[in-house]
């Protein structure tokens, strides 16, 4: 594989960490994350340059889910450091600086599997309220925005209903339009249609790969393998915590260097 | 007779007073006690704990003696209204507490997690996300328990609290008629609790109308 | 400045001398015991046939069973006991104190204990019933194999709570003279003058029932309900996901 084209930089207990910083947007190196015993994440790195889609593929339990938390900081990473556009932390166990957390959030947006809309807010209360709050926005600007960003997403019709008046399908698009008001750099997206039939998915889909077209940073964790395989600039396969593959989507699937990894794809595309 | 019915009548207004008071007290000072349980600190969650089992494992009736009897040995005399309400307040508080902590619980982590990808502060996140639903999801348990506590409030009569009860008590004992007095003062307990279950469930229909509360 | 102070036992003994009235009371505990026994060992059972009355046919059946819950619910239990107790006898009908107090109590308890046998009936799903008459199972069965166990999962730990609630009632029935706890610890309190120290003990009394019995319930019902939370994300599992075992 050509190591030059390659800013997916994955290995799983090598050191070498080259070309750090130079293009890259997101920067992780050597990210720990332990439960109890348990590693989760054990000595991941990775780097994302801008207008770059991931995809995190590998069994259920692998930790895909954790990376993803671990990028905006949802869970604090035992060890490791980590650096968004120009927030960056390092972590040693110590508690972490709140501001610090604040500012690597404040660049990433995040989509969750199971949509977590405010259930007592109108799509466009639920797209509008952290502009106001955090971007300090005033409410008719950020009315507006979100009504753009539902628009975007194909909702504008839906703006006054509440998630119990929506499909799943539209519940999860309007996850993507709360997440991408806040003009994130870096979008997180954890399983987003896996919650979803099929065909509602595909409309989840087809939102994520105009905003890939846009040139949106992405990284998401997916099952949808012809998706991750179609869309995705970069492939990382994870197993036990670890990510023991990665590369373009073509070679990962087509000539997978990893034993597992070939189980892996053998089990979920069924040949 | 007929007086006597208006005597009872009368009283409701104490025992509403009862009810009202314990109730406010329980709403009010039951939320910084939760917060108890909510701490990073297993001390003050212990303190938590052990408040809240041990003013709702002894009987009300007990509390309130030790309120009424007790304190006035210890050179605190209180009148029979305030040593009732008192103990139903302090009663109350640890029951509310209980409620808004069963509520919490109720609301999905994906809700915090939802609101910390967007930066929220915490101000904006207990005020904005978490307090709405919290309130929608206590309101019917509260209206269950500020029933609860009109009935809890005729305790007051065994220490001369002038409520129904403790006037229902006295008609009877001038006049007999037990049977129709007490089934009167019963027909009190009813007519104040029937609407409080209806305006609540109102109130909780419209609160929810629009979504399922989790 | 204090010189003329009678000479009481110092202000604070009843922080520890509350220990001395443990035996006074323990008779009263007893009572206290028989009460609860008796409003929970009959006012369960009667609770369970006003709920399956409450879902019959009959609307002559039906009726009488919501009177007699919500009447039980809605009177407080003072009331309930003042009412057996100093109202029946106007119509010629005489208990002594403890039956007084045992109609009165089990009345109520059969009130709460219908209500809360009827949400849990009601929390077993349709399709349990269908499944059943599916299968071909008389009615007796179909409640007895496959939705009691299911309603009484439900049921069980507000059952539980239900009978601290009966317990910390029986002290009401000091007010028609049952000499239960806090009926011999106001007696002493007052022939004394030691309220504190008295009622110090009855609490500790109370507490040392209620207290473990609680956190059993509570026990129970993360027990309880952790059986069903488990079966809804067995359920949940993502469509597309592969259990890890299916490749290894
Ligand atoms: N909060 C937590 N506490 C304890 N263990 C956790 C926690 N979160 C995740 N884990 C564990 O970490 C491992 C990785 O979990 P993760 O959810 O990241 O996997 P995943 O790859 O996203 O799986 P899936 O495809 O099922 O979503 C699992 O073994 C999981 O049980
Ligand atoms: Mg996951």
């Amino acid at each position: 594989m050509d190591k030059r084209m390659d800013p997916v930089h994955t290995d799983t207990r090598a050191i070498e960490v080259e070309h750090s910083s130079g293009h890259s947007f997101v920067q992780a190196e050597h990210l720990v994350k332990r439960f109890g015993e348990h590693r989760a994440i054990d000595d991941v790195s990775l780097s994302i340059a801008k207008g770059e889609v991931i995809s995190l593929i590998g069994p259920s339990g692998a930790g895909k889910s954790t990376l993803l938390r671990l990028l905006n900081v949802l869970e604090t990473p035992d060890s490791g450091t980590l650096r968004v556009g120009d927030a960056a932390m390092t972590f040693d166990g110590t508690p972490v600086k709140r501001a610090r957390v604040l500012a690597i959030r404040r660049h990433t947006g995040m989509v969750f599997q199971s949509f977590n809309l405010f259930p007592h807010l109108s799509a466009v209360q639920n797209v509008a309220l952290a502009q106001m709050r955090v971007l300090g926005r005033s409410k008719d600007e950020a009315r507006t925005r979100a009504l753009a960003q539902l628009e975007r997403v194909g909702l504008a019709a839906k703006a006054d209903a509440y998630p119990s008046q929506c499909s799943g399908g539209q519940q999860q698009r309007i996850g993507i339009a709360r997440a991408l008001a806040m003009d994130p750099d870096l979008m997180l997206f954890d399983e987003p249609t896996s919650g979803l039939d099929p065909e509602v998915g595909a409309e989840i889909l087809a939102v994520m790969r105009e905003l890939a077209a846009d040139g949106t940073t992405m990284v998401m964790a997916t099952h949808e393998m012809e998706f991750a395989r179609h869309v995705s600039h970069w492939t990382c396969v994870m197993v036990e915590g670890a990510v023991i593959e990665r590369g373009a989507p073509a070679q990962v699937f087509d000539a997978p260097e990893h034993e597992r990894t070939r189980r892996f794809l053998s089990a979920v595309l069924g040949r | 007779m007929a007086e006597a019915f208006l005597l009872i009548a009368a009283a409701t207004g104490a025992t509403l007073l009862l009810t009202v008071s314990a109730a406010l007290i329980g709403i009010v000072l039951g939320a910084p006690l939760v917060l108890l349980a909510q701490s990073r600190s297993a001390i003050l969650r212990g303190i938590y704990t052990v408040f809240v089992h041990v003013v709702r494992g002894v009987p009300a009736l007990v509390w309130l003696f030790i309120a009424f009897f007790g304190l006035a040995e210890l050179g605190i005399v209180l009148p029979a209204l305030a040593s009732a309400v008192l103990t139903l307040g302090i009663i109350a508080i640890a029951t509310m507490a209980e409620i808004y902590r069963g509520g919490l619980a109720a609301i999905r982590q994906g809700q915090y997690e939802a609101g910390w990808a967007l930066s929220l502060g915490r101000w904006s996140l207990a005020k904005d996300i978490i307090f709405p639903q919290l309130f929608r999801a206590v309101s019917p348990t509260t209206a269950t328990y500020i029933v609860g506590l009109l009935k809890d409030s005729a305790l007051a009569s065994i220490i001369g609290v002038p409520e129904i009860v403790y006037v229902t008590g006295l008609e009877v004992q001038s006049l007999g008629h037990g049977l129709e007095l007490f089934l009167f003062a019963g027909l009190i307990y009813l007519a104040l609790s029937i609407p409080l279950g209806v305006v609540s469930r109102v109130i909780h229909v419209r609160l929810t109308r629009r979504y399922a509360v989790l | 400045m204090s010189s003329f102070l009678p000479t009481t036992p110092a202000p604070l003994s009843w922080l520890w001398d509350w220990y001395q009235w443990i035996p006074t009371l323990l008779p009263g505990l007893g009572t206290a015991l028989l009460l609860t026994l008796v409003s929970v060992g009959v006012g369960y059972p009667l609770g369970f046939g006003l709920a399956l009355l409450t879902e019959t046919r009959s609307a002559l059946a039906r009726w009488f069973a919501i009177v007699v819950v919500e009447v039980g619910r809605g009177l407080p239990i003072l009331v309930l006991l003042l009412l057996v107790y100093r109202g029946l006898p106007s119509v010629g009908i005489l208990f002594d104190a403890f039956l007084s107090a045992s109609v009165a109590l089990v009345w109520s308890s059969a009130a709460y204990s219908a209500e809360i046998i009827r949400t849990g009936l009601g929390a077993v799903p349709r399709g349990q019933f269908d499944a059943a008459y599916a299968l071909s199972m008389n009615r007796t069965d179909m409640y007895r194999l496959i939705v009691l166990p299911q309603a009484l999962r439900v049921s069980i730990p507000p059952l539980v709570n239900l009978g601290i609630t009966m317990f910390h009632a029986t002290s009401l029935a000091t007010v028609i003279t049952v000499e239960e706890i806090m009926h011999i610890a106001n007696l002493e309190g007052s022939i004394y003058f030691r309220y504190m120290s008295v009622f110090m003990a009855a609490a500790v009394i109370y507490l040392a029932i209620t207290v473990p019995v609680s956190l059993y319930a509570d026990r129970l019902a993360k027990r309880l309900g952790g059986v069903m939370t488990v079966r809804k994300t067995v359920l949940r599992r993502p469509a597309g996901s592969v259990p890890v075992s299916a490749e290894s």
